[in-house]
């Protein structure tokens, strides 16, 4: 039954198909199907149908490209007319007039024909027509509408058809040559392709320096008759191409490393002759990597250890265990908070802070306090004085050579949000009081980004089971009511704590910025330039150059970010400029602890705690001391001469017009430079 | 009985001339006389030739086949190949590998001169293969006489054509070419190759594969000489898929062969 149902279906299918056949015709629409073959319409057009008059090369250009749906056989013709005053030409087949210039024939593919022709047309012509004939010996055609320009007399750069002009090499030691087709309507790179080649030839090549070219003739063809006489000639032989490039094989001498330009007679022809003027190639920009990279050893850190606790009650020693052992303070000194309302109390705190950091200085390494604070105090005056103590060690010991305390880290009962503007540099104080009310305005400090008291969790429930888990950094309200829930020995622990931090050298200068930031001078790292000098500078994904800033030196308090020096280089110039590192953080940390992904299962009245072990590693602080290099070798260039010249871009193409300081001051320079034999045809659009 | 009657006129007459004993008469015979009239108009013997041939039991058929194609358009195609074949109870399985031959027309040489083109196909190589089914089959006698008795079989057929345009995977990578070999329609690549080649005004369809069905008389001769004219009839129903700018059209052929 199913195979005769499939049967019938593919019956009906095929007459379907059948039927469909006779009524349209699947390549027109029509319904011819079923009778004789339709004949269609090629509908041919032009796509291209410009002409060309220089009169200073009593030369008409014609340029042209048919287009059919189907293919133009080798029967089919172009056909030129024109008339000026003393002559009239019939519409006459391209190929039977004589060209001034090579023109090769141009395989366009069998939808189209295209090709180019010039030929000698004394007088202005008018008149100038275009058609298709569809067949040698038919008579139907279809003419085009031709765009036809005349060209006038005037200088050369701006009157001629071919202007030459010289690039260098990436070592701007080697020339080459180039000729660029210059027409109203048609581009260089599409004259080539329609099959014009035009010879040119250079000699009498020279070097020295000169003036800019006018700002109209940005390829400085024949910008002088000759080559100025103060020029030293090259004893290079004449070259000659029908390509639209040559290298000259032969470097520059080291004579010529000061002179930004070769300068030499170059000829091309028309149909009066020949025209020989000057040509210029201009030396690129001379571009180097304004400064490789900011270096700062990243040193691992010793931790002090402090436990300060209220030691007159016990508030919970279940959390004040974990305290200790989520900051690794077992057998570390403890101080007792009883009476830090009394006066003096944050100065004595200070002073055993100090006491000790002086004894582990001794060490040689840079340090970092670690606190971990258990109280019960919900007025926050504790962490106030404890601000205060922290205020009178690490300020004076941020701007210390190595060794010295880097920062402090705290683990607080309670979350809080430190409010002294300086301290917030230097502290990670965890778990951070998050920000109640979102504004954008407000940018939290590192230590609040990283370290957020995280609200509580709650707990999946699968039936029978409970699921959650604690944070490693909690509130002692969140400890105690993981623990009710799920039992103290699946709250985790942490196994290792490392303190990574820049090494200062004893240059080493802070300067705040703003309410959270720094910015370090590591080692008088500076940037040199000569006042002619040009920057660029390139965006790029890696942070490092968006944290480098820049003080030109002697000008204190004047620091831009590193991507402002090109315009403030350009604007007021500065003979050195100093280097710093942005950062919000002084250290990093590197916690490695073990998580429990607890579940308490309830049968009855009876519950059974157990957990699931796993490991993790989180980083709290500045990410940017993971790596003691800050490359800005990519990201800031720095051009040394010739930084009026105009230059290569990524893709290859001279840029005349782009000089390298204002065109590359806030783009990358990535230019690709045309090297010795990858042909006689570069991209010139 | 030839025989007896010689006898008996012997005893009639005697050779000396004497008189004779008149014999009497021995009519017991003459119900068995007959007239010489009668005698040589009876058969004298009997033999027999067979006329049909058993196509069912040949192991296998080959000839030469020609065709002209009835492609509604300006050009005129002839096909000039060969064939082989195989019975399969009532089916017959042929294949036939044939060159086409296409020729423009004044027609199609006047269109040139304009700016329309017409559907065509240029010179190809063709690979048929073909399945009959046998609708109706027995003896005739043929016209004139000279010409021998022969097996008539009317067979109903359906086949697919596959069509190979000589150069025009000229510069098609090596790896693209089985794709293209085997792709329903022709790549640019393909048709420009070909279009250097086309006659003047075509436009080349870009169908490479074709649906036919007709019907083939076979007429055998003993022993197993085969003539086989044949119409079919291009049905275009994947046309859409291949771009195919033929319609309807036909294909009447002849084939020339033997059977063994």
């Amino acid at each position: 039954m199913g195979s005769a149902r499939a049967t019938h279906r593919l019956s009906t299918a095929l007459v379907s198909a059948l039927l469909a056949s006779c009524v349209l015709d699947p390549s027109s629409g029509l319904p011819l199907g079923c009778g004789k073959v339709p004949i269609t319409d090629i509908n041919a057009g032009f796509t291209l149908s410009d002409v060309s008059w220089f009169q200073d090369e009593q030369t008409l250009f014609v340029f042209y490209r048919v287009e059919a749906e189907q293919g133009l056989g080798a029967e089919s013709l172009i056909e030129l007319r024109y008339r000026t005053d003393d002559v009239v030409v019939p519409w006459t087949e391209l190929s039977l007039l004589t060209p001034v210039h090579t023109h090769l024939p141009v395989d366009c593919g069998v939808k189209a024909r295209c090709g180019s022709l010039s030929v000698k047309v004394e007088k202005t012509p008018r008149e100038v027509g275009l058609r298709l004939r569809y067949h040698r010996d038919g008579a139907l055609s279809l003419e085009a509408p031709v765009l036809f320009n005349v060209v006038g007399l005037g200088p050369a750069h701006l009157t001629r058809s071919l202007l030459v002009y010289g690039v260098f090499d990436e070592t701007n030691t080697q020339v080459q040559w180039r000729s660029r087709n210059q027409f109203p309507t048609v581009r260089n790179e599409q004259a080539t392709e329609l099959g014009l080649r035009r010879t040119f030839w250079v000699t009498d090549a020279t070097f020295g320096a000169v003036e800019q070219p006018a700002a109209d003739n940005p390829y400085g063809y024949a910008f002088s008759p000759i080559c100025p006489l103060d020029f030293t000639s090259l004893p290079w032989p004449e070259r000659r191409t029908s390509e639209r490039a040559l290298f000259e094989p032969t470097a520059l001498p080291l004579t010529a490393s000061t002179s930004p330009v070769v300068c030499a007679s170059a000829t091309v022809t028309d149909a009066l002759g020949t025209l020989t003027t000057t040509a210029l190639a201009r030396k690129n920009p001379q571009v180097r990597p304004a400064f490789p990279g900011l270096r700062s050893p990243v040193r691992e850190n010793q931790p002090v250890g402090f436990v300060l606790r209220v030691c007159n009650r016990v508030i919970s020693q279940e959390h004040l265990d974990m305290q200790v052992q989520r900051l690794l303070l077992a057998g570390e000194p403890e101080i007792c908070l009883d009476d830090f309302l009394a006066t003096g109390f944050s100065d004595r705190l200070a002073s055993t802070f100090k006491t000790r950091i002086d004894q582990q200085r001794q060490a040689g390494k840079d340090m970092v306090l670690v606190l971990a604070v258990h109280h019960d105090d919900t007025t926050r005056r504790l962490g106030a004085v404890i601000e205060r103590a922290l205020e009178s060690v690490l300020l004076p010991e941020r701007d210390k050579s190595s060794p010295r305390v880097s920062g402090a880290f705290l683990l607080d009962s309670s979350a809080y949000r430190v409010t002294s503007t300086t301290l917030k540099q230097l502290v990670l104080w965890c778990p951070s009081r998050l920000i109640t009310q979102f504004d954008l305005d407000v940018v939290p400090a590192a230590s609040e980004r990283d370290c957020p008291a995280v609200p509580d969790q709650p707990d999946l429930v699968l039936g029978p089971f409970k699921l959650n888990q604690l944070p490693i950094l909690p509130t002692r309200q969140q400890f105690q009511t993981f623990i009710d829930k799920y039992s103290l020995a699946q709250t985790g622990s942490m196994k290792k704590l490392t303190y990574l931090a820049p090494e200062r050298s004893a240059l080493a200068e802070n300067i705040p910025v703003g309410e959270f930031g720094l910015i370090t001078k590591f080692n008088n790292e500076t940037i040199s330039a000569a006042p002619e000098d040009a920057f660029s500078f390139c965006p790029s994904e890696d942070p490092a150059p968006a944290r480098t800033v820049v003080q030109p030196v002697g000008v204190p308090g004047a620091l831009v970010p590193l991507q402002q020096l090109p315009a403030l280089h350009q604007q007021s110039p500065f003979p050195l400029y100093a280097l710093g590192l942005a950062w919000e953080s002084p250290f990093l940390i590197r916690a490695e602890y073990e998580t429990r992904s607890a579940i308490a299962a309830t049968v009855a009245t009876f519950t059974l705690p157990f957990g699931i072990i796993g490991t993790d590693q989180r980083y709290l602080g500045a990410e940017q001391w993971q790596r003691d290099l800050f490359p800005l070798a990519d990201a800031l260039a720095q051009c040394t001469r010739d930084c009026d010249h105009p230059t290569f871009d990524s893709s290859g193409v001279f840029q005349p017009g782009a000089r390298f300081r204002e065109a590359f001051a806030t783009q990358c320079y990535r230019p690709k430079f045309p090297v010795p034999n990858e042909g006689g045809f570069p991209r010139d659009p | 009985m030839i025989l007896e009657l010689l006898a008996a006129a012997a005893l009639s007459a005697a050779p000396d001339g004497g008189v004779t004993l008149e014999p009497v008469p021995d009519t017991s015979i003459e119900r068995y006389r007959t007239p010489l009239e009668a005698l040589t108009e009876r058969p004298i013997g009997e033999t027999s030739r067979a006329v049909r041939f058993d196509w069912r039991r040949s192991r296998v058929g080959f000839g030469v086949i020609g065709s002209s194609l009835l492609e509604l358009n300006n050009y005129s195609s002839a096909r000039v190949g060969g064939y082989v074949r195989k019975a399969l109870g009532n089916l017959m399985l042929d294949a036939a590998v044939t060159y086409v031959f296409v020729f423009g027309s004044d027609a199609s040489n006047k269109l040139a001169l304009t700016p329309y083109r017409q559907f065509g196909r240029p010179n190809r190589f063709e690979l048929d293969v073909n399945v009959g089914y046998a609708i109706a089959e027995g003896v005739v006698t043929a016209r004139p006489g000279l010409v021998p008795a022969a097996q008539l079989v009317l067979t109903a057929n359906v086949g697919a054509r596959y069509l190979f345009y000589p150069g025009s995977l000229a510069g098609v990578p090596a790896l693209d070419v089985v794709g293209g070999l085997f792709a329903p329609r022709l790549s640019d690549t393909e048709i420009t190759n070909l279009d250097k080649g086309r006659l003047p005004a075509m436009q080349i369809d870009r169908a490479r594969y074709g649906l036919l069905a007709g019907f083939t008389l076979d007429l055998y001769f003993q022993p197993g000489i085969a003539v086989t004219p044949r119409v079919m009839m291009a049905l275009p129903v994947f046309s859409g898929i291949q771009g195919a700018g033929l319609g309807w059209w036909w294909e009447l052929s002849l084939g020339v062969g033997a059977s063994l």
